[in-house]
């Protein structure tokens, strides 16, 4: 399992929440709780950093979807405010939450794959 | 421990130090510009680079949007960089610390250190948008 050690293979394990090291383990309990160790083959998943880059890789993304979204529907149709606002304060917080689970999954992929541990990484 | 070798750690401690709190300094002075005239470069973007017609306009409508969003990435890799040096400094440092016999640890504020980086990484996503923003704006 650690021979098939990639960036690609540590991310798409981490977007379907698998354990990045077997591919079979639930990452996350709950909503965003790592599960450690992987119930199928141990690995410490807590071990790897993943508190501070899935909320900036989260904005990132929705920032340029719902930029674009926020743009398009204003110079297309020209809505009035209260209602740009009704519907994208909402639509801002639910895709942050959607996205949040899988892109710490990722980030904890990349770590596994680039062997960054919080040993290794203080900050 | 041989006084030679004292001597040696509290020289080295007092390099990292001063290496630390020298590159702090410029990195933070750095970014502080670079996030300033960025928002200034913005609002005289927004005031006075009105749609032009031929090349000189596409280049001005979309280069220039385009040309800052790309020096985000490299601001956002700095910042990365930046907070993986104060972690190799804090190691180090706490290393020395423990070879001298004391207990105290490593003088490094971390905690204040990844609240800073917070700060910046936050001032930058703001940026970022900001000129995203302005690749729509006509």
């Amino acid at each position: 399992m650690a021979g098939e050690k990639s960036i690609q293979t540590g991310v798409l394990r981490g977007l379907a929440r698998r354990c990045p090291n077997c591919g079979k383990g639930r990452l996350l309990r709950g909503y965003l709780t790592v599960r450690s160790p992987c119930e199928v083959c141990g690995n410490d998943n807590a071990n790897y950093p993943s508190d501070d880059l899935p909320p900036y890789l989260t904005v990132f993304l929705a920032g340029h979807v719902l930029i674009g979204l926020i743009v398009w529907t204003d110079s297309a149709y020209g809505p009035p405010l209260w209602l740009e606002t009704a519907i994208y304060l909402p639509l801002t917080a639910v895709l942050c939450l959607a996205l949040l689970p899988f892109l710490k999954g990722a980030t904890i992929g990349i770590c596994w794959a680039t062997d960054v541990t919080r040993q290794s990484s203080a900050t | 421990m041989s006084p030679d070798s004292v001597e040696l750690a509290l020289r080295e401690y007092k390099e990292v130090n001063a290496h630390l709190r020298a590159n702090t300094a410029q990195f933070v002075n750095w970014f502080s510009f670079f996030l300033i005239s960025n928002f200034a470069a913005a609002i005289l973007y927004l005031a006075y680079g009105a749609p032009r017609q031929g090349w000189r306009g596409v280049a001005l409508n979309y280069g220039v949007p385009v040309a800052v969003l790309l020096l985000h990435f490299l601001a956002f890799l700095g910042i990365i960089v930046f907070r993986r040096y104060i972690g190799a400094a804090d190691r180090k440092l706490a290393e020395l610390v423990a070879e001298l016999g004391e207990t105290r640890g490593s003088p490094v504020p971390l905690r204040f250190s990844r609240w800073m980086t917070h700060l910046m990484a936050a001032g930058f996503v703001i940026s970022y948008f900001a000129w995203f923003t302005l690749l729509f704006v006509r």
